[in-house]
């Protein structure tokens, strides 16, 4: 930020050259419109351009104003009247002010200079849009320079296909906030929210603090099927919370006869809200995300016994509660959170989205406090489905080893309590982490299969950095959706070969540990993330022996305590192509 | 920042699809089902995958496309979709297998397919679509969320179009099961006779309504999407009313303001009478029009209200199927409530 208030447009424009210290000849030489367009492209890309990334064919100035050189015009018309001058004279046709820009930067692509009234973003989004889109260009100085007597505005924007750290989305609405001076333009994206509390019951612990302990002493949570009457007993481990429905019920105050994915969601959703322990949470706008994949399936498939063989038979009460949101509202209403719910069934990566929805909730005004993961049970219709496929492993996991046979199902439930700046403030107590990092992308290859080159997860990965404004080396521990099949972990580790370059962080599968949870496991998956900011650990990757052939990397494969964990990034892919990456920092 | 709707599609019991004008000829059923009518889906979808295709994924996807066609934009930004119940069809298809073959043999079809995010899924797959993809699945809201998202991904820069969908689909055993839970009525009704008979249950629809939201104004756009609003169990009238007017008065506008509310009566005295009393208190002397005679009842209809919204802004005018009066609505309201216990407010008017 520079400022020079109370002089002339000249004296102006020299002040900025001196302050950025910049030192080109032809600047003197210029008029004032060519001064401030090529001042400001100066300041422009001084720190944000890497020129070298591209040939200078490929790089475009498309400018815009409403007076075009008139204000040079004037000049040389008065000079007319004495001695004309050619000086002035050049510079009587606008877009000698982009030939400036492009000569100091050997730029030779597309140009063009717009005469309008105004400044129109719509048609410079879409006229700009369409050079990049039909690769005429690959990167564009585009804006408005005008300057008349003693009023001027300048106002350029670097538009580049691949996104940096730091930069929004191209389009009129940015544009416009921008070119109005919207101090606020990255405030939405800047606002931080925290997770102030934490909960989890998976395979390995009822409750957080059972779980890291089961980390620390390597402790995995598969073993035989003993609560679902199964032809797969003893056929394939599994990885269940260690309660019968019955002590689960005793444990969360309820009725047992509700669905197993309900207890497992209300006891970690509790945990983590009292955990936060925010000070007037009744006064407070606060918002319930959950996510799950079959609702109250194993209810269903009691009801779904009886109803086959007579219609008018099986109990409704087990079938009353199917719907996915069922399980949300009963969870909600026994936390006492009316203000806002909802439920996110994307498949495997459910509860991710559901984390990030509720931290944009926060960022958009909406709520000040959001519990947000997801919880799942094994089911029949789980079980049965994912054998079918043929992606379990009839031994326990081992994610990311070249001989990993496919992925053990888990059941549990993780969530973690966001809130805004404000909240953060009245709270009596050290926050964990902050959410700074997310994206959800599609891989749009097949319904189930990844593609080989995990496009999907490359982009979510990538685009998550961008939001939170990183660079790969940043990253000091990945938790990977690691679930342990042969076409997720071969197209996750090539996403992660690519983007992190020879800069591999530490990085593990927790499902080696808990199975994978489906619709829970996102949120089980960020309550690790941030244990892993808080208590400077990473979580060892068990039975990994063999490294995968294509990967240069492997997984950590010890528990590490005393670490410098800054930022974690949490992966998780679903069906549907549904891929999502969540990054969590340090505050 | 606005929200415009560009374009919208609908799929229903009605000839939503294949529009001969805007509901010119209202068809009848007797019974308490309405069941969607299906187009030819080849114009659509690839006829290979048609085969494959459940029927709520062939509805999501075909309404999804021909939306993206009416609006001259090939690539969305976001693909959202609200679903309550999901892949219906394909869920109780494997569960039914898996009883009757005892878990063994079974083919994989149904269960990948049975997964709440397919049809956001497959039109992604479709039209290789690499942008943000959710699916909102909770009751009678989940459409409403997928539009709150849709909002909040344009107010935040993320997306400058956006495809949102609602649907939900019928199948025997839902039909039998929600009616033995007392949603639907015991005796068989005429859909146009639906409001004049006061019993207990609705009758049953089903439906994919899609619309390709944009912040950007053009001369083309349907309506603008205000305003969306969502409650929870309000404890009686007055609060429905302060709910409604704190929305209104959210978006700079008094009930006077508007010209049509579109309310979501099904038929069932009970849910009715929340629509009642408010016809004799904060709706007094507004023209106020039906839609589940048209569709049916099903908790993402709101998404075929909204499509009705835009359609009537956009024409000027509101088909004499919906509202005996003549209105040339530019504000309509859509006020809806499922099972009086997720509340929702739409708010729709001409750019």
């Amino acid at each position: 930020m520079f400022e020079n208030k109370n002089v002339d447009l000249p004296a102006f424009l020299l002040s900025v050259y001196q302050h950025f210290e910049l030192s080109y000849s032809r600047f003197y030489k210029m008029d004032n419109l060519s001064k401030l367009g090529w001042l400001t492209s100066e300041i422009l890309l001084k720190d944000s351009f890497e020129k070298e990334n591209y040939q200078p064919e490929d790089i475009g100035l498309i400018l815009s104003n409403a007076n075009s050189s008139l204000d040079s015009d004037q000049k040389y018309l008065k000079s007319v009247d004495d001695i004309p001058s050619p000086a002035l004279f050049v510079y009587t046709l606008p877009n000698i002010m982009i030939g400036e820009i492009c000569i100091r930067n050997n730029f030779k692509g597309e140009d063009a200079f717009f005469v309008a009234e105004h400044f129109d973003a719509g048609f410079t989004a879409q006229y700009v849009g369409g050079l990049l889109n039909n690769n005429v260009i690959k990167a564009c100085i585009c804006g408005w320079v005008d300057v008349l007597n003693d009023e001027y505005k300048s106002a350029l924007f670097l538009v580049e296909k691949d996104e940096k750290p730091g930069s929004i989305l191209f389009n009129a609405h940015n544009m416009n906030r921008a070119f109005d001076n919207d101090i606020n333009i990255n405030k939405k994206v800047d606002a931080n929210v925290f997770i102030a509390g934490v909960g989890a019951i998976t395979a390995i612990g009822n409750n957080v603090a059972e779980c890291l302990a089961a980390f620390e002493c390597g402790r995995a949570g598969m073993g035989d099927i003993t609560h679902m009457a199964t032809i797969h007993k003893h056929q394939v481990p599994v990885a269940e919370v260690k309660m019968t429905n019955q002590e689960l019920a005793i444990r969360a105050g309820i009725s047992s006869d509700i669905s197993r994915t309900t207890l497992l969601s209300l006891i970690a959703a509790k945990e983590a809200l009292d955990d936060a322990g925010i000070p007037n949470l009744a006064s407070l706008r606060t918002g319930f995300v959950s996510a799950n994949t079959v609702g109250g399936m194993d209810n269903s498939e009691a009801f779904f016994v009886e109803f086959l063989k007579d219609n008018n038979k099986g109990k409704l009460k087990n079938v009353y509660d199917h719907e996915c949101g069922s399980v949300t509202e009963a969870v909600a209403d026994r936390l006492g959170i009316t203000d806002y719910m909802t439920t996110i069934s994307t498949a495997c990566s459910s509860s991710a989205n559901a984390i990030f929805y509720g931290a944009r909730l926060i960022r958009n005004g909406i709520l000040d406090v959001v519990v947000a993961g997801g919880t799942d049970a094994l089911t029949k219709f789980t079980l049965n489905g994912f054998n079918t496929l043929m992606i379990l492993d009839k031994e326990f996991c081992k994610p990311f080893d070249e001989h990993r046979q496919g992925l053990n199902l888990g059941e549990g439930a993780g969530y973690i309590v966001l809130v805004s700046e404000k909240v953060a403030k009245t709270l009596g107590k050290p926050l964990y982490a902050k959410l700074s990092g997310y994206n959800n992308s599609n891989d749009a290859y097949h319904q189930t299969a990844s593609s080989p080159d995990g496009t999907g997860s490359y982009l979510a990965m990538r685009r998550a950095l961008v939001k939170a404004g990183l660079t790969t080396t940043a990253i000091d521990y990945i938790n990977l959706h690691g679930t342990g099949t042969p076409n997720n972990d071969s197209a996750e580790g090539t996403a992660i070969k690519r983007l992190f370059e020879n800069n591999f962080p530490p990085m593990s599968s927790t499902k080696s540990f808990t199975g994978h949870t489906l619709g829970a496991s996102g949120g089980i998956e960020a309550v690790f993330s941030v244990l892993a900011i808080k208590h400077g650990i990473i979580y060892p990757n068990l039975r990994f022996e063999t490294p995968m052939q294509e990967l240069p990397f492997t997984p950590e494969t010890k528990f590490l305590k005393g670490q410098k964990i800054r930022h974690v990034m949490s992966n998780s892919f679903g069906f549907g192509g549904n891929c999502t990456s969540l990054v969590f920092s340090e505050i | 920042m606005k929200t415009y709707i560009r374009a919208a599609s609908c799929i229903s019991p009605q000839n939503t699809f294949e529009e001969t004008g805007l509901l010119n000829e209202v068809v009848e059923y007797t019974g308490t089902r309405l069941k969607a009518i299906e187009p030819d889906y080849k114009a659509f979808i690839d006829p290979k995958l048609i085969r494959r295709m459940s029927h709520i994924i062939k509805m999501g996807v075909a309404a999804a496309q021909d939306c993206l066609n009416k609006s001259g934009i090939e690539m969305p930004g976001a693909i959202i979709t609200g679903t309550a119940y999901g892949c219906l069809e394909d869920t109780i298809s494997f569960l039914t297998r898996i009883i009757e073959m005892q878990e063994e043999m079974l083919p994989p079809t149904a269960f990948i397919q049975s997964t709440h995010n397919t049809v956001a899924a497959q039109i992604a797959l479709m039209l290789k679509c690499h942008g943000y993809n959710n699916t909102f699945v909770h009751k009678g809201m989940s459409f409403e969320n997928a539009l709150i998202d849709a909002i909040m991904l344009i107010n935040e820069g993320e997306a400058n179009n956006i495809l949102v969908g609602g649907t939900d689909e019928m199948t025997d055993a839902s039909f039998t099961i929600l009616t033995r839970l007392g949603l639907y009525k015991r005796q068989p009704i005429s859909n146009l006779a639906l409001f004049a008979d006061e019993s207990k249950g609705s009758i049953g629809g089903e439906g994919a309504a899609f619309f390709l939201l944009s912040d950007e104004f053009s001369a083309d756009n349907l309506a603008e999407l205000t305003g969306v609003k969502t409650f929870y169990k309000p404890k009686d009238n007055e609060a429905i009313e302060q709910q409604i007017n704190a929305f209104l008065s959210a978006n700079a506008l008094k009930i006077e303001d508007i010209d049509l509310v579109i309310t979501g009566k099904n038929g069932d005295i009970k849910n009715d009478a929340v629509y009642q009393q408010l016809s004799n208190s904060l709706f007094a002397g507004k023209i106020l029009a039906n839609y589940k005679h048209l569709c049916g009842e099903y908790p993402t209809s709101s998404s075929f209200a909204l499509w009705l919204a835009a359609n009537c802004i956009k024409n000027g005018e509101v088909p004499d199927t919906v509202v005996k009066e003549n209105v040339q609505p530019k504000k309509i309201l859509v006020y809806n409530h499922y099972q009086n216990i997720y509340h929702s407010l739409t708010l729709v008017t001409a750019c």
